[in-house]
């Protein structure tokens, strides 16, 4: 692939958050490079603390890069460029690890969707309430949610996994081309999980949206992605094609990660050991 | 006593043995046909209905089902953490150590939540105060002078697997990535030693790696002070791997309970048979993962007869228009299950 045919270029990057009190700052990233075709379903798995959350919002535009540069359709990422920006928000859409922190506890899950239209009113088909109305209803369907009963409630009254489908349903709101999904699922249980999944995996089939797919579950980064990057300590370890990746880990933190995954029949084998 | 233990190897922490002769012991936590309703404008909806469990001791019990089947809800009913009104217990008791819950005063209730009932939230970004550092949150629940209540919180945070006690001690909780959070929220929970721990999905933003060092550091703790343990989660492979018995919750009602092992090898309920079938497994790749078809009944909206009736193939005229029972399983002890047709080993859905 040429680097002209791809949706999200991040080149070199580093993210730094400044130390207070005159103490060293902390390097998130480290000289990241990543790219996603147009509708690709890329996985980017890590540690916890290894910087993930950080990249994510680094491409996001909500970070200042501390080094390196960041593409999309060819284009830089300024986040100087008020305009350009504006745009890049409506396309590029994230999906939060935290449900709760991301929705507005005094709106209702419906009114969180309207909100979220009513700014993208120039959009077509979202001019007016009725077709934002209608908007709604289809979300809410897309992400398994009955509009009539869970629209009304407010976050307090729903269940993580409930609150988890609504922050899906207001990021493909505005038809993005490229999700950032943070953790999407690990809220969710797993007859729940697999239905975002699938859902999930039909929008970047069926509308060619490209996803970020940050997750520490492996086995479902494997069903979701074809490629997968392995971040450790701030810095891209090892990358490749899913299935090659989770056969053959060339990194030790890989095979590590693999190695740990809980799993019904090797739990129960360690147990009556 | 810091933990040597983190420092080994993530390995797979199976749930440990358990004394003999604990069935008989007082039980730490008895539910009895616990229902809990909320008020709304349409009148009383009950999220849960006739929920009976118990543990003991050093157990570690799971609590599994579906997204919005009453987990969290039950969970913060046995410290009555929701507030009432909304929240109310038409009929039912919660027994701490012999006490119920619902008739103790408020007083009593502050020293259940204090050192009672330790809680790991699901959410760990609302567990934390945004504006106080880990530092001061985490010390505020121990005792002693000051330095020593910091070396504490230290060597606490050294054994939930943070890479570095002192700084994380001196940040905000927003300068801490989600898995740092919920590590931070798991030492708080069992910073005064909990006769219970009610872990609402601890390790959902945790890498396997992590993971497996938590639920170490969980049965370490249940081997030194007898800890019980309330685990939900959506994870059956960390049910297979940490809990002794595991419960399986359906539209606000048990449907399945019994020993881990049991339940997971020779599931009894269709519902607990489809999920065993969805999880995705380390060696599926591509295709399309499987899921129970429809989805679970509103609270309020519930149908006359079985919750799962219109998800289940086995599903007949007798199952739609009444709740079964609960009935032991032949064979399995305390393999319990409420279902008209329940499933025989290794049989087919
Ligand atoms: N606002 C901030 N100020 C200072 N440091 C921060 C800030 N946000 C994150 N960090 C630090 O940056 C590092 C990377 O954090 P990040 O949230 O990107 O990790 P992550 O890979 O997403 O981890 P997790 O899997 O736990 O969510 C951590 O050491 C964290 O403490
Ligand atoms: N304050 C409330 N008022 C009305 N209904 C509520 C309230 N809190 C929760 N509910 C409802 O009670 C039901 C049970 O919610 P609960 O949070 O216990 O689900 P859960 O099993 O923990 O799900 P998840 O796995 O998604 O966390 C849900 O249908 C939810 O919408
Ligand atoms: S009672 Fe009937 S409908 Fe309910 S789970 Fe059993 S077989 Fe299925
Ligand atoms: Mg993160
Ligand atoms: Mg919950």
């Amino acid at each position: 692939m040429s680097a002209d045919d791809r949706l999200l270029d991040v080149r070199d990057v580093t993210v730094a958050y400044p130390g207070r009190h005159g103490r060293d700052g902390v390097r998130a990233v480290n000289g990241v490079s990543l790219h996603i075709a147009p509708g690709e379903v890329v996985g980017l798995v890590g540690e916890s603390g290894c910087g993930k959350t950080s990249l994510g919002g680094a491409v996001m535009g909500m970070l200042p890069l501390a080094g390196g540069e960041i593409s999309f359709q060819g284009e830089r990422v300024d986040r100087e460029n008020r305009t350009w920006m504006r745009e890049y928000r409506r396309r590029v859409q994230m999906v939060f690890q935290d449900p709760m922190g991301a929705l507005n506890p005094r709106l209702t899950a419906g009114a969180a969707l309207e909100e979220t239209l009513y700014v993208h009113r120039t959009q077509p088909g979202l001019e007016t309430a009725p077709g934002r109305r209608a908007r709604r209803q289809e979300l809410m369907a897309q992400v398994g949610m009955d509009d009539a009963v869970m629209g009304a409630r407010y976050p307090h009254e729903l269940s993580g996994g409930q609150r988890q489908r609504i922050g899906i349903a207001r990021a493909l709101a505005v038809g993005p081309r490229l999700l950032v999904a943070d953790e999407p699922v690990s809220a969710l249980d797993v007859s729940v999980q697999v239905q975002i999944l699938n859902l999930l995996k039909d929008i970047s089939e069926q509308l060619g949206v490209a996803c970020l797919f940050i997750a520490h579950d492996l086995a479902v980064v494997r069903y979701m992605c074809r490629r997968t990057y392995v971040m450790v300590g701030g810095a891209i370890v090892e990358e490749g094609l899913s299935d090659t990746l989770f056969a053959h880990p060339a990194h030790p933190y890989t095979a590590t990660l693999i190695a740990a995954v809980p799993d019904v029949a090797r739990g129960l084998a360690a147990r009556s050991r | 006593m810091t933990g040597g233990i983190l420092k080994a190897p993530a390995s797979h922490a199976e749930a440990g043995p358990r004394p003999a002769g604990d069935v008989a012991r007082l039980p730490v936590l008895d539910v009895r046909e616990l229902t809990i309703g909320f008020h709304t404008e349409g009148g009383r909806v009950d999220v849960v209905r006739d929920v009976s469990f118990s543990i003991a001791e050093h157990e570690t019990v799971a609590l599994v089902g579906e997204s919005g089947c009453g987990k969290s809800v039950t969970a913060l009913s046995l410290a009555r953490l929701i507030p009432s009104p909304p929240v109310s217990y038409p009929s039912g008791a919660i027994r701490f150590r012999g006490v119920d819950t619902l008739a103790m005063t408020r007083r009593e209730l502050r020293t259940l939540r204090g050192s009672g009932i330790g809680y790991v939230f699901q959410d760990p970004a609302t567990a934390l105060n945004p504006v106080f550092r880990v530092g001061f949150q985490l010390e505020e629940l121990l005792q002693g002078g000051r330095r020593q209540r910091r070396e504490q919180a230290a060597a606490l945070l050294e054994r939930v697997g943070l890479p570095s006690p002192l700084a994380c001690l001196d940040a905000y909780p927003f300068e801490l990535s989600g898995g740092m959070q919920q590590r931070v929220v798991i030492a708080m929970a069992v910073a005064r030693r909990p006769g219970l721990l009610v872990a609402d999905e601890p390790t959902t933003a945790l890498d396997v790696t992590i993971q497996a060092q938590i639920l170490a550091l969980l049965k370490r703790l249940q081997q030194e002070f007898g800890m019980a343990v309330l685990l939900i989660t959506h994870n059956l492979g960390l049910v297979a791997e940490a809990a002794h018995r595991v419960n399986v919750m359906y539209a606000g009602m048990l449907v399945e309970g019994g020993e881990a092992e049991t339940v997971l090898t020779r599931p009894a309920h269709p519902y607990t048979r489809g999920l065993l079938d969805v999880v995705p497994r380390l060696e599926t790749s591509g295709g399309r993962l499987i899921g129970i078809p429809g989805a679970v009944p509103v609270a309020g909206r519930l149908p006359p007869g079985c919750p799962f009736a219109a998800r289940c193939q086995r599903a007949d005229a007798h199952c739609r228009a009444t709740v079964p029972g609960v009935d032991a399983v032949p064979g399995g002890a305390e393999h319990r299950v409420r279902c008209f047709h329940p499933l025989r080993e290794r049989e087919a859905l």
